[in-house]
């Protein structure tokens, strides 16, 4: 992309031609943050949900003034002749009176249930919109279950509202689920593909999905700018990883093997595990994410004036784990709130014949309840199912 | 970010929200009747947030001058 920048910009800035982005990824902060960095100046429209249907990135084009492709993936040197062309544009702009009646009737009254409606809610919804937009495609997908790109965008409504303030239970668990439905359904759509992997486990050969985001932020920093805050940090799975190593994790390093430590009963942290992919055969990796977070409603807060926050996972008998002992830094605030996410592989074994294994942990943290000012040191176990294909 | 936009839509609409009562732009439809991005065809003229937080936009906007799209990800 910086190289086709580079050509065009003199064009650009001649008036001569319009260069313009359109985002296929989840979080599309993260590409103003490539912008910013590579100092591309060029309006970035953002589809998530694929609505432009592409099986793969980057696709580049050339569009004449008419709104007509001429060229797709051309290479970098026909830009000239392509400006020089001439396409004797005439055709008319106008739709017909049936296109025009299906815009307004998208717009205002696409029916409820239908995709349409839940693409319409997922982008100009508002705060709820992902809520709404769940709701249409699940209604939709009620009738039209083979629709792979329904159950994609299903799935990417339910990964935005896991990364808001709305987030319910399982929302990520559900978009896991969706979206490996989809690529069940249509094998060869790369962009779906790389969503999930996107989350892990890591590939056999790690791909740096978001490795260049490090030394984004170094440069811009460098050249006095701020870097665009990024409202979802990426985590463990986003960055290409040397080499993926599963241990035998010694029993010893775990610090509560009896259970000593009093269980959070009031559930004053929440916790959710999502393992990645959904579902497996027997000896392939599954990642596994736990997200912690304080219950609002119990006002409840981390002590930050403790020990590291310490998760301990344990794997069914014949699996490996990269990292069972994690411990979280503690942030230099004396308290906060904030989530916190740990994360960690497991390879399974391949004799497994069941077809639902689970492994299982525990974590151990420092939490204050806000009304009564009482903190607590207190464990709370996890679970986490892992599904199999079985042939 | 989408969140945001969406609010913004509520509050600033004139100038997508004529565009479409002109008739020209394509809402967000279920796909299936997008065309593939091919030589001949034209660019789909779906109305998309934009990244920035700024006024929904669509390919269609850009028209009378020639136009270089690129479809990507920054991973």
């Amino acid at each position: 992309m910086p190289v086709w920048h580079a050509l065009t910009k003199p064009y650009q800035d001649e008036g001569l031609l319009n260069v313009v982005g359109v985002i296929q990824e989840q979080h599309p902060d993260r590409a103003l943050l490539f912008m910013q960095w590579r100092q591309m100046e060029w309006p970035l429209l953002v589809d998530s949900l694929n609505l432009l249907g592409v099986g793969g990135a980057p696709v580049t084009v050339f569009i004449d003034e008419a709104g007509v492709i001429r060229s797709v993936n051309p290479s970098k040197d026909s830009l000239p002749s392509f400006l020089r062309q001439d396409f004797a544009v005439h055709e008319g702009e106008k739709m017909s009176d049936t296109d025009l009646a299906d815009v307004k009737a998208l717009l205002l009254d696409s029916a409820p249930g239908s995709i349409e409606r839940g693409n319409y809610e997922f982008l100009w919804g508002g705060n709820s919109g992902a809520d709404r937009a769940i709701f249409a495609y699940r209604q939709a997908l009620s009738g039209e279950g083979e629709n792979a790109a329904a159950w994609f965008r299903l799935g990417v409504a339910y990964r935005q509202r896991y990364d808001s303030d709305r987030r319910q239970t399982d929302d990520f668990t559900r978009a896991v689920a969706h979206w490996s439905r989809a690529l069940e359904l249509n094998p060869n759509q790369y962009i779906w593909r790389r969503r999930i992997q996107q989350y892990g486990p890591r590939l056999a050969k790690p791909y740096s999905f978001y490795d260049w985001i490090h030394e984004a932020r170094k440069t811009i920093a460098s050249r006095g700018e701020t870097p665009i805050r990024l409202e979802v940090e990426p985590g463990g799975a986003e960055f290409a990883s040397p080499s993926q190593s599963f241990a035998l994790a010694p029993s010893k390093a775990n610090t509560d093997p009896d259970e000593k430590i009093h269980q959070d009963l009031d559930r004053l942290i929440q916790i959710e595990c999502t393992a990645v992919p959904g579902r497996v055969r027997p000896g392939e990796a599954v990642r596994v994410h736990v997200l912690l977070r304080p219950d609002k409603t119990q006002n409840a807060h981390w002590n930050n004036e403790a020990e590291d926050l310490v998760l301990w996972a344990e794997k069914p008998e014949g699996w490996r784990i990269d990292k069972a002992l994690h411990h979280y830094p503690l942030p230099p605030t004396p308290v906060s709130s904030e989530p916190r996410k740990v994360e960690f592989e497991v390879k399974t074994s391949a004799k497994t014949t069941s077809p639902v294994d689970t492994i299982r942990g525990y974590v151990l943290y420092y939490i204050c309840e806000g009304s009564k000012g009482r903190c607590l040191y207190r464990r709370q176990n996890f679970e986490v199912p892992v599904s199999f294909r079985l042939q | 970010m989408i969140l945001r936009i969406g609010v913004s839509v509520a509050t600033k609409t004139s100038t997508w929200l004529s565009a479409l009562f002109a008739g020209f732009l394509c809402v967000a439809s279920d796909g299936a009747n997008i065309k593939p991005l091919e030589v001949g065809q034209k660019f789909p003229d779906i109305l998309l947030p934009r990244a920035d937080g700024g006024e929904p936009d669509s390919l269609r906007f850009y028209r009378g001058r020639k136009t270089v799209a690129h479809v990507f990800a920054s991973w």
